[in-house]
């Protein structure tokens, strides 16, 4: 398995809004996913970004001016 | 006359709904129907899609920047309340209209018996308010200013746009109670200037009752307000406090999405259609039906009689007939389907000089025709003539 990301976001809002950005921006490999509890108690998703949908994902996300918690690498 | 049912209460809930509101609560139900923001399964993302998208269609119905200054509520109601609660503290002056609906009046009152000084401007008989009738009563402390945008009664519009510069200069944030406007005309968040807008879901937006919300200007500081209710936001669960982030401190506990599925259909809708376009068939169906009212002899229209002054909300009374007596014959003999009485608004109805008796409301929407308003002025006459 190869390393991907995963953003987490302040409230479900946020990820839902992220979600459309990147819909409508076209950036693939990217999907929201439960919060995965090592990263956070919160409930909800975060976004789960694939490597190559980092930086197209990210750039979106921040154009979009969503707030963010945190960005962290996982994987293998 | 042939009978025939025509619904003219589009003031108190919109119907029919348009069939893609109904196909998206059953969408919702069929095919969402998980816990939008609880759960990170399938069924809650799609949930939460549906919220988001609704949240989205209210901010550009009312070109507002980020979504997340909509915060869903069960109605306008709630709304008004969650304002006016959250912010007002004893000592605190907050200034409203003499056309106000006890949605405004009765939380106001109840905060003037906590030291909440309450003032009333009086609005004119015809339910309308120059600008300048509110300077004298801005006096220094006075936080707030909650005004009607379009009198449910008489359908008369405040000036809120006007009223924003006085407000600010004695520091006064300004509450719109937009019931009767949000769909029904286009309304400008930044525009108005307005701080908070409250609207309901299920009138001018075409959803179905048990939603609305409030829209936080973008000046607003959240921090200054209290919400009314705390508890689940889904998220921060790893705290026991309350989050200050926008929408969640104002929408604690599992929001209502299959009303929301509907909404932001309903909502969508509108803007497919054009907003501007409904206020032009609106328009025109009040110039038809108040025209045609005031050429019965015995018939008074109330208000401003000036559909450009004016939503599509008109009230009439017929001399020596009560209204409750009319509008059951409009039922009866003519199918027409209407509202009498006060209109939980006994402060506009005062002003208007209806009071007690009340009115009858004729209240005309998307899905009414042309020929439905001569059909009902017609009705009317024939009431009127035959006592």
């Amino acid at each position: 398995m190869s390393d991907y990301w995963v953003v987490l976001f302040p409230n479900n809002t946020a990820a839902m809004r992220a979600a459309r950005i990147l819909k409508d921006a076209g950036v693939r490999g990217c999907r929201l996913v439960p919060v995965p509890g090592e990263l956070s108690r919160r409930c909800g998703v975060a976004l789960r970004l694939e490597g190559d949908a980092v930086t197209p994902a990210l750039t979106a996300i921040h154009s979009g001016r969503v707030p963010v918690s945190a960005v962290h690498r996982l994987g293998v | 006359m042939a009978r025939e049912t025509i619904y003219l209460d589009h003031a108190a809930t919109s119907h029919p709904k348009p069939p893609e509101v109904i196909d998206a609560m059953r969408g919702f139900l069929e095919d969402s129907g998980g816990n939008p923001g609880r759960s990170g399964h399938a069924l809650s993302i799609a949930a939460g899609r549906a919220v988001y998208e609704a949240r989205e269609a209210v901010a550009e119905l009312f070109a507002v920047e980020d979504p997340c200054r909509v915060i869903f509520t069960p109605g306008v109601t709630y709304s008004l309340n969650m304002v006016l609660h959250g912010l007002l503290r004893p000592g605190d002056r907050v200034l409203t209209t003499s056309v106000e609906h006890n949605a405004v009046m009765r939380p106001l009152r109840a905060l003037e018996r906590r030291g909440v000084v309450v003032s009333v401007v009086p609005c004119r008989p015809d339910g309308s308010l120059a600008a300048e009738d509110l300077d004298a009563y801005l006096l220094p402390r006075t936080k707030l200013v909650v005004v009607n945008h379009a009198s449910n009664v008489c359908g008369t519009l405040l000036p809120v746009a006007d009223l924003v510069p006085l407000a600010r200069r004695v520091g006064a944030l300004v509450l719109v109670d937009a019931a009767q406007t949000a769909g029904a005309m286009t309304l400008n968040l930044e525009r108005m200037g307005v701080d908070f807008l409250a609207f309901t879901g299920h009138k001018g937006l075409l959803g179905p009752p048990g939603t609305g919300g409030l829209v936080l200007g973008a000046e607003v500081d959240p921090s200054r307000m209290e919400p009314l209710v705390r508890g689940g936001t889904g998220s921060n669960s790893e705290s026991d406090e309350q989050p200050e982030m926008l929408p969640d401190k104002f929408e604690s506990g599992t929001v209502n999405g299959v009303g929301l599925a509907g909404l932001g259909a309903g909502v969508r809708f509108l803007l497919s259609r054009g907003v501007q376009s409904i206020r032009n068939h609106e328009r025109e169906l009040a110039r038809i039906l108040i025209s045609g009212l005031q050429g019965i002899p015995g018939v008074t229209v109330h208000g401003t009689r000036d559909p450009e002054r004016s939503v599509a909300v008109i009230s009439f009374t017929v001399q020596g007939v009560s209204p409750s007596d009319v509008a059951l014959r409009l039922e009866d003999e003519f199918g027409v389907l209407c509202r009498v009485g006060l209109h939980c608004a006994p402060a506009a109805h005062k002003t208007l000089g209806t009071f007690p008796e009340g009115t009858v409301r004729l209240a005309p929407g998307y899905s009414t025709t042309p020929g439905d308003a001569d059909y009902v002025v017609e009705a009317v006459r024939r009431v009127v003539s035959h006592p």
